[in-house]
């Protein structure tokens, strides 16, 4: 039996040969699925053009679909749904596969970036603490020096405030030295204080630099006043961080806790400037006078600056000196 | 056919959810690889024309879906696409890397073109001429490079090509290539 196709030759037998291979449409033709199926039944002219033809068919389908999505009828609106129900999910589930795999993947940069990071921001917080301590230590330094104003402001005379760049090496002096020498107008014999009462006096000058003797010093003598009873006596050092008050009168009345003020009978020291407060009192019987520990208003230990008191006493000591010298 | 055609849809539906989600990774310039494109064209290459004209309306209309536009501007582009790939089929065996290359930008290229006429015909804004330009030429490209790997990939090893059987067999059983008719 011939082929129905015209312009074919080859027996209808061909078609219905049954299928003995499965070894797939890719090592003989035509493939399996299609052996034993007749093709449709079509027209010549339908043969003839039938790509043309499937193409208007696919194409005006496909125009169709258009139309009805642009004027949204009922497969825009069956699309939007079958989208949403069933491709959304989908959707979602291969979103959230991909964000996975993504992030997975990213550990391993994100490692080395989190690392560099760490390390930037670890310097820049090495950097802001250090301009943290700065910012700090200058606060503080401005207000100590505010403090040392505020209380110097109250002592007539000019002042040269001074910077302690340095204490003595041995423990056997109680010295420090200052920023301020000569050339700041800095003499010998000023009175040094600090924000809280008074530290010692200038005892040597150069040119850019001084050294102040302090008041714990044991070759340091102020003469005081206690403030509540006005008993008169001397306060040296101790050369241990601390002073002693002597030469009071056995019948002086001297408690602990009293408040000791230069009492300007010094030719260093003007009137009035606080020295410190008495601690223990002592005496001995059968002697002429009786002794007492001193705690100095300043704290030595944390001495940072020092306000020097320009007196006409100290260059007259000076003056003095010098001609002396001579 | 049916089967073929519910497989096709469903197929088509898992690569326009890849296309959505997955290659993003691989985007470079704001530009991706267009599966469906490939696998059209792939596909040409393997089987007959009734089937590229149904796998390539199949996949275009379960794309639809998924895409912004009207329902059907991928599915017409993509059938038109196939009918250029299946006329083009006749005169050029895409047996070696350089004319894979080559059948698949020029395929990308026409789907991108149709697309963008489509959109300027339905009204849809087109965006700058540049952009569009621009779009086309490096899509195509970076479909055209997945063209050889995805050709060596889908077609069995050492299997001829289906245009090269088709040819076989019209000459071995002396008949006259239905195309030339």
């Amino acid at each position: 039996m011939e082929c129905w196709r015209t312009a074919c030759s080859e027996p209808k037998a061909q078609y219905d040969e049954p299928v003995t291979s499965t070894a797939g449409c890719w090592g003989s033709f035509p493939p399996h699925f299609l052996r034993g199926v007749h093709p449709l039944y079509l027209p010549d002219f339908l043969w003839k053009y039938k790509r043309p033809i499937t193409l208007i068919l696919l194409v005006g389908m496909s125009c169709l679909l258009m139309i009805d999505s642009l004027h949204r009828r009922w497969v825009s609106r069956a699309s939007i749904e079958i989208a949403s129900e069933a491709v959304s999910p989908l959707q979602k589930t291969a979103e959230s596969m991909y964000a996975g795999g993504r992030n997975a993947l990213d550990i391993v940069p994100d490692f080395f970036r989190t690392r560099a990071q760490n390390a930037a921001l670890r310097k820049q917080a090495g950097q802001l603490q250090q301009e943290i301590a700065l910012l700090r230590e200058e606060l503080l330094r401005e207000q100590r020096l505010s403090a040392l104003a505020a209380f110097t402001n109250k002592i007539e005379g000019p002042k040269i405030v001074a910077r302690v760049i340095g204490a003595s090496p041995t423990p056997w002096f109680g010295e420090v030295t200052i920023d301020r020498g000569n050339s700041h107008g800095v003499r010998m014999y000023l009175p040094a204080l600090s924000s809280y009462g008074l530290a010692g006096y200038v005892v040597e000058t150069r040119g850019h630099t001084s050294k102040v003797l302090l008041l714990t010093d044991s070759s340091s003598r102020v003469g005081v006043v206690v403030q509540r009873s006005r008993a008169q006596g001397i306060v040296q050092g101790n050369d241990e961080g601390g002073c002693i008050l002597k030469y009071l009168e056995s019948t002086a009345d001297v408690q602990k806790g009293d408040v000791l003020l230069t009492s300007g009978n010094s030719r260093i020291y003007p009137m009035g400037l606080l020295v410190g407060q008495v601690g223990e009192v002592k005496s001995k019987p059968g002697t002429l006078f009786k002794w007492a520990t001193v705690t100095p208003a300043t704290d030595f230990g944390k001495l940072e600056e020092v306000a020097l008191i320009v007196t006409a006493v100290a260059s007259e000591i000076k003056t003095e000196s010098d001609a002396g010298d001579s | 056919m049916a089967f073929f055609t519910i497989t096709a849809f469903l197929a088509g539906l898992a690569l326009a959810v890849i296309e959505s989600t997955f290659m993003r990774a691989v985007e470079f310039a704001s530009v991706r690889p267009d599966l469906a494109v490939l696998a059209v064209t792939v596909a040409s290459s393997r089987t007959h024309f009734g089937r590229v004209m149904m796998l390539a309306f199949v996949l275009g209309f379960s794309r639809d879906f998924i895409s912004g536009g009207a329902i059907g501007m991928n599915a017409f582009s993509l059938t038109f696409m196939a009918y250029f790939l299946a006329l083009t089929q006749d005169y050029l065996l895409t047996e070696n890397w350089t004319a894979q290359l080559f059948v698949t930008f020029v395929s990308a290229s026409v789907f991108g073109i149709l697309f963008c006429l489509l959109k300027i015909t339905l009204q849809y804004e087109p965006g700058s001429g540049y952009h569009i330009v621009k779009t086309i030429i490096l899509t195509s490209l970076y479909t055209s490079a997945l063209g050889p790997p995805a050709f060596k990939l889908i077609r069995k090893p050492n299997a001829p090509l289906y245009q090269r059987l088709k040819l076989k067999y019209d000459v071995e059983h002396e008949t006259i290539p239905e195309s030339k008719v």
